[in-house]
């Protein structure tokens, strides 16, 4: 079974490195981290991942723009985008994880069983 | 004396009755008194008693004159005897005298002298209580004392010249003593009248009347009797008697003469002296009135006319003396109180008390008002007749106007510290609006920089959270099954878990947002909160008393919002009981008017509801809050825990959050130790009452 592609958008160098050796563990995902949110597109018109973990507040770009600018492109327009970020809370959010405007949200700090369990959600569900 | 007359009277008609020759006539030899002498002696004596003082009764006077009028009808009648040669019978009524008694020409008829003397004592008596014709009373009393003394000094002389012919009986000798009783006693009677009140004085009239009387009256007839008795023993002849007589005579009134002149003399330098004194004290009192000018000072009389009149009231009224002068003092008042009859009440109530003071209206020659103070004293004479009346008058018109401009400027000055107590009050109000206005803008201010702060730290924060959450989960997924480092792991998941939620907390409480309220089962929300603590509490050995009331009415809450509430609450009585304890959960309903909860946004006013409320109580069984402290526990980053414990922002984030949704939470101490805190929210109806409430406060 081939290995699920994820794109990880975030600026916090650390964080990517970690959570891709995290996620690239079980062997089931294929984990390319983008640390500059503008450079993030071409990375996914090249990578074609089969999900986004999308930061919201980069030096370089907001990500709303960025996750804008993903969906002009036909290959990426189904990528489904879940944000992972520190903006929101847990309290906001009633969890983990939760949908603002439509839009699935992570809060940091996540622990990898429950970042598991959204990917594996919003890779089931149509984006 | 009147008493003693008419015991002599009836002493001598008891020697009649008994024929006793010493009470008939004293001493054998001697002329007898007659019985209608004696009769009359007791009618005079009689009258004068029963007429003795003034006022004599109507009954009294009756039968006083009745008895002078039968003393003087008996004199009369003697008289008339005389006269006409008649003998009507009366001489011998009571008792009968021998035709050979002395002195006497028709045996028991009284002498003409003594028949006179009942006469004029009769006329005189009848008319003693007459005050007009008391001149005439003493002119005939004075005139029975003469012949009275006449015939006693015949008998003391015993010479047969005074004694008559022998044709006219003579006076005994105690019938002359009687009738100079009955004389003193008549004189005696009204000491304040006539020539008596003169001689009863104490003026200098009196001492010398009082002085010269006896002796003038005394000195002739001893003087005459040593003569008399010199002659009978023929120590000297007639003429030379006569010339001894005359000297001692001139000699005798010559040393009454200088020694009442010498008297008078004395009285007459001490009145010049006292006169003196009276002019000289007159002078100055005249001159202190005169030179009175600020008071008017009047004398009138009894009437009410100006007697005199001084500069100062010339001045004050403008009257001038000769104008006023025998005028009424009324026309000193003005025209109302003249036709209210005040100067006459005024005089009257003066002459009553005495004095009388009165401020009022009072009118110049001019015409104008003045504004008097006027002081009306009665003037009466030694006897308390009333003289006249003092009148002294100030004119008092600029002190009124002071007076009353100094009302006025007390009035305005009260009404001026009134309005600036006013002023005090509402600067004071405003100082307070201001200083809460300020509160509110601090706390504002603070409010908007720990949301600022709040959202930088949330970002900055979590993310080293989040590498360090993908540590932990690294390092676990590597773990080689030492216990001690799963342990260490969980650890340090448990506090990234920690840290997360209190910047969860600061970013709620900066950041509280909109309400997205449904009707909820308050006992499921608060279950939900109890299980995000189940950790907590084991980890504190803390045991959970639940007591919910089932099937509560449902609440209109953001339960996601509520659910942090309870669990701020709970984290409260958790980090309060570090040693483990109890916390008890309650819930109830109770009618909302008991509460008086404040409904909508944290500002919003008090509106009571006739619903019911749902009341959460949580209790623990900590160590308190100090009192003082108590009313703090609400406020921004106040905490009574160990530093990093909390963030001071729970139950301020808590009571946020209650009072957006209308709802109230208070926190107190136990009695038993611990803390109550009670959170009370409205029930579906009670909330759509808020709800329209807070539509109609927008």
């Amino acid at each position: 079974m081939p290995r699920k592609r994820l794109l990880l958008i975030d600026d916090e160098e650390p964080f990517t490195r970690l959570l891709k050796l995290n996620l690239e563990e079980s062997g089931e995902y294929e984990v390319r981290v983008e640390n500059e949110g503008l450079q993030a597109v071409a990375a996914a018109c090249e990578f074609e991942p089969d999900l986004i973990l999308l930061d919201v507040i980069m030096p370089d770009a907001d990500g709303g723009e960025v996750a804008a600018l993903l969906k002009t492109h036909e290959k990426l327009r189904n990528v489904p985008i879940v944000f992972l970020t520190a903006a929101v809370s847990k309290q906001e959010l009633s969890g983990p994880s939760g949908t603002i405007g439509g839009r699935v949200f992570v809060a940091k700090p996540v622990n990898k069983r429950d970042l598991v369990e959204i990917i594996e959600r919003a890779l089931g569900a149509p984006s | 004396m009147s008493l003693l007359s008419v015991a002599v009277g009836g002493a001598v008609l008891a020697g009649w009755t008994i024929d006793n020759a010493t009470l008939k006539s004293l001493y054998p030899g001697l002329v007898t008194m007659k019985p209608n002498d004696a009769l009359g002696l007791i009618l005079t004596g009689g009258a004068l008693w029963l007429m003795r003082r003034e006022p004599v009764p109507r009954s009294r006077r009756r039968w006083g004159i009745f008895c002078a009028l039968g003393a003087g009808l008996i004199g009369l009648t003697a008289l008339s005897e005389y006269a006409f040669g008649w003998d009507l019978g009366i001489d011998q009524l009571l008792f009968r005298e021998s035709h050979d008694v002395i002195w006497t020409s028709q045996p028991g008829r009284m002498a003409p002298t003594s028949a006179v003397n009942f006469l004029l004592l009769g006329t005189a008596l009848a008319l003693l209580d007459r005050p007009r014709r008391h001149w005439l009373v003493e002119t005939l009393t004075l005139a029975v004392v003469f012949v009275s003394l006449f015939a006693y000094l015949a008998h003391l002389y015993a010479l047969e010249l005074l004694h008559g012919t022998g044709y006219y009986t003579h006076m005994a000798v105690h019938t002359a003593v009687a009738f100079c009783l009955l004389c003193a006693g008549i004189l005696t009677s009204r000491p304040d009248r006539g020539f008596m009140g003169i001689v009863a004085s104490a003026t200098a009239g009196g001492v010398m009347a009082r002085r010269l009387l006896p002796a003038t009256i005394l000195a002739p007839a001893l003087l005459a009797w040593l003569g008399f008795v010199g002659q009978r023993f023929g120590y000297y002849g007639t003429v030379f008697g006569l010339a001894l007589l005359a000297l001692a005579t001139i000699i005798a009134l010559s040393i009454l003469v200088l020694w009442s002149a010498n008297s008078l003399y004395r009285v007459d330098v001490e009145r010049a002296r006292t006169e003196a004194a009276l002019r000289s004290h007159r002078e100055r009192l005249q001159l202190m009135v005169d030179g009175a000018k600020d008071y008017a000072m009047l004398m009138l009389d009894a009437e009410g006319l100006v007697q005199s009149w001084n500069p100062g009231a010339e001045r004050i009224e403008g009257y001038g003396e000769e104008e006023i002068v025998g005028q009424h003092f009324s026309r000193f008042y003005v025209r109302e109180d003249s036709i209210a009859a005040k100067p006459r009440r005024h005089l009257t109530f003066a002459a009553a008390q005495g004095a009388m003071e009165d401020e009022g209206w009072r009118l110049r020659k001019d015409g104008s008002r003045f504004w008097a103070n006027t002081i009306l004293t009665a003037l009466r004479d030694e006897d308390g007749r009333l003289r006249g009346f003092a009148l002294l008058m100030r004119d008092m018109t600029d002190r009124m106007r002071i007076e009353e401009k100094l009302k006025d400027a007390n009035a305005e000055l009260s009404h001026r510290e009134e309005a600036l107590r006013t002023a005090l009050s509402d600067a004071t109000k405003t100082q307070q609006a201001l200083e809460s206005a300020q509160l509110q803008v601090v706390q504002t201010e603070k409010m908007e920089s720990v949301g600022r702060l709040a959202a930088g730290v949330a970002h900055e924060v979590k993310n080293p959270l989040a590498i360090i959450q993908s540590g932990i989960d690294y390092l676990g997924d590597r773990n080689d099954g030492d216990p001690v480092r799963k342990e260490v792991l969980n650890e340090m998941e448990y506090a990234v878990t920690r840290a997360d939620r209190i910047i969860g907390g600061l970013l709620d409480f900066s950041m509280p947002g909109t309400l997205e309220p449904t009707y909820e089962d308050l006992n499921a929300v608060i279950d939900r909160a109890l299980l995000l603590v189940k950790h907590e509490l084991d980890r504190s050995r803390i045991s959970v008393a639940r007591a919910m009331t089932p099937d509560l009415p449902p609440v209109w809450i953001d339960e996601r919002k509520m659910e942090q509430v309870f669990l701020n609450v709970f984290l409260n009585a958790i980090q309060a009981m570090p040693h483990g304890g109890t916390m008890s959960v309650k819930t109830w309903v109770r009618p909302s008017a008991e509460t008086g909860l404040p409904i909508g946004s944290r500002s919003s006013k008090v509106v009571r509801h006739m619903g019911r409320v749902v009341v959460t109580e949580v209790d623990d069984t900590g160590t308190g809050i100090p009192e003082n402290l108590l009313r703090k526990v609400f406020e921004p980053f106040f905490t009574t825990k160990p530093t990093k414990k909390g963030t001071g922002l729970g139950l301020t984030v808590a009571k946020a959050i209650v009072e957006m949704h209308g709802g109230m939470i208070s926190l107190s101490n136990r009695a038993r130790g611990g803390v109550q805190v009670l959170v009370t929210l409205r029930t579906k109806g009670a909330a759509d009452d808020a709800s329209q409430a807070i539509a109609a406060d927008r």
